[in-house]
């Protein structure tokens, strides 16, 4: 937790914040609470190591423009992740642009420990290239439901799409992921 | 809704935590959107607070904090290009440092109204060099409200309207709430012209009449360093190496040294991926944040 400062950015946005609304959080509580949960969605989302930096940046820069407007009406996992998807298809859109290269599949933070690596690593590299696979919108179901433990109305929320659909769309993506173990499990069982 | 099977939950146990961001990461990402808010506030309030008045002096301060020269030109053309962004609306993230700008611009515009000192209210929480950066920072105040104070300007009450007209489109620009999102609708809100729309670049003048030794150096080591990274991100190496070049001649020994050089490392990578350089970079800034990116980029192949 970042130490707060008492002239800071908290108390400018509740400041100008209208009476009626709650309490806005402080920027930096979200960052300090929300940034892993940010930083994994926008990975999950499919945004290549080494655009996560400014992926990540981006989004808390509009978290930061639009935290006095957040209402409490939904969570605040479910705003920020409305957020990220919104900058990150938008980064996804541009990078095909301008991106002639793919990027390497390795990952950015190299301080993990070494021991138990190994099959975390493949587990995750399994993870990722299943994730790939699947259609834009089942993937960010499968994500928030089976690795961010959220319910179908928060999912709905975030991802703006009704309740039944986020239930079909999980659906599919279990089906689909469960595939894909039965693919891997001779590998899995070998290595680990 | 069917569950999985325990395998399959298995593995996602397994894999889950692979995806989190090291202490590194999430210090790094603080410290470049530090940078970026700051960047903000010179490029911000450069191109989007117009000619004169008490907007204009938190500007002239800014701009004589840039030392002039060069780099001056480089950090108004920034506020520029980033106002460009946001009128476009388009690419928001894939210009990485530009479009950073623009949002850090759009803060700003905020800011300003609230008042001068502000700005660095906000970057302080952020400090990650608390001694150097808010000393700095607090330069800049100081010079900011000299240059206010020495330099009244006639307009300054209408400046101060304009910028606080600055603000309500900010404000109301609906984020629409997520439930309100059409999943078809991903672009960030191009409403973000209705920000800059106040903006009036080409009536300011603010660098020729202003001498202030007192300067930010390090909003612009900041924005020389968006500047690298912005292009770097786009692929243009050699914009990116020119604005590292500019770096170096103008901040041999700047704040942001090892920035820089993490930076230019990753490009000469991106050229050529060549693990010796990332060798070179950790043995020289042992324990830069930015060492664990230098070596994917260079071990590449």
């Amino acid at each position: 937790m970042l130490a707060v400062s008492p002239s800071g950015t908290n108390e400018e946005i509740e400041a100008s914040g209208p009476r009626s609304r709650p309490v806005v959080p402080a920027f930096d509580r979200v960052y300090e609470e929300h940034f892993d949960f940010v930083w994994r969605s926008a990975r999950r989302l499919g945004v290549a190591d080494e655009a996560l930096d400014d992926v990540a940046q981006e989004i808390f820069l509009v978290v930061h423009r639009k935290l006095a407007e957040f209402e409490g009406r939904s969570s605040l996992r479910t705003w920020l992740y409305a957020i990220a998807r919104r900058v990150v298809s938008d980064h996804r859109r541009s990078a095909r642009r301008k991106r002639p290269h793919t990027p390497l599949p390795e990952t950015l933070s190299s301080t993990a420990t070494p021991h138990g690596d190994a099959v975390r690593q493949q587990a995750a590299t399994i993870l990722h290239a299943f994730l790939e696979s699947l259609p834009d919108e089942q993937r960010e179901v499968f994500v928030l439901a089976e690795l961010e433990q959220m319910t179908a109305p928060e999912i709905a929320e975030a991802t703006a799409a009704p309740v039944n659909t986020v239930y079909s769309r999980l659906r599919l993506a279990r089906q689909a992921f469960e595939r894909c173990v039965a693919r891997h499990r001779a590998r899995l069982g070998r290595e680990s | 809704m069917n569950e999985l099977s325990p395998e399959a939950k298995e593995l996602l146990t397994i894999a889950s935590g692979a995806d989190d961001p090291s202490i590194d990461d999430k210090a790094r990402v603080r410290r470049a959107l530090m940078a970026a808010v700051a960047a903000g506030a010179v490029t911000g309030v450069a191109a989007a607070a117009g000619a004169s008045g008490a907007a204009s002096s938190v500007g002239t301060a800014a701009s004589a904090a840039t030392a002039g020269g060069a780099a001056g030109a480089g950090a108004v053309s920034v506020g520029a290009a980033s106002v460009g962004a946001a009128s476009v609306g388009a690419g928001a993230v894939g210009g990485g440092a530009v479009a950073g700008s623009a949002l850090g611009a759009k803060v700003l515009a905020l800011l300003v109204a609230v008042g001068a000192g502000t700005t660095v209210a906000v970057t302080k929480p952020w400090s990650e060099e608390p001694s150097a950066v808010e000393a700095r920072e607090q330069a800049a105040v100081d010079s900011r409200s000299q240059v206010t104070a020495e330099r009244p300007r006639t307009s300054a009450a209408t400046s101060a309207q304009q910028a606080s007209d600055v603000v309500p489109p900010v404000v109301d620009e609906s984020i629409a709430a997520p439930s309100e999102t059409s999943p078809e609708a991903p672009a960030l809100d191009p409403s973000g012209a209705s920000t800059s729309e106040p903006a009036r670049p080409s009536t300011r003048r603010p660098r020729e009449n202003v001498v202030a030794p007192s300067a930010d150096t390090l909003a612009t080591e900041l924005v020389l360093l968006r500047r690298a990274r912005a292009a770097l991100a786009a692929n243009d190496l050699a914009e990116a190496t020119r604005a590292l070049d500019e770096h170096t001649a103008t901040f041999a020994d700047g704040a942001l040294r090892a920035e820089r050089e993490g930076t230019r490392a990753l490009v000469r990578c991106a050229e050529r991926p060549d693990p010796e350089v990332a060798r070179a970079f950790a043995s020289a800034h042992p324990g830069s944040p930015l060492a664990a990116r230098v070596r994917a980029a260079c071990d590449a192949e």
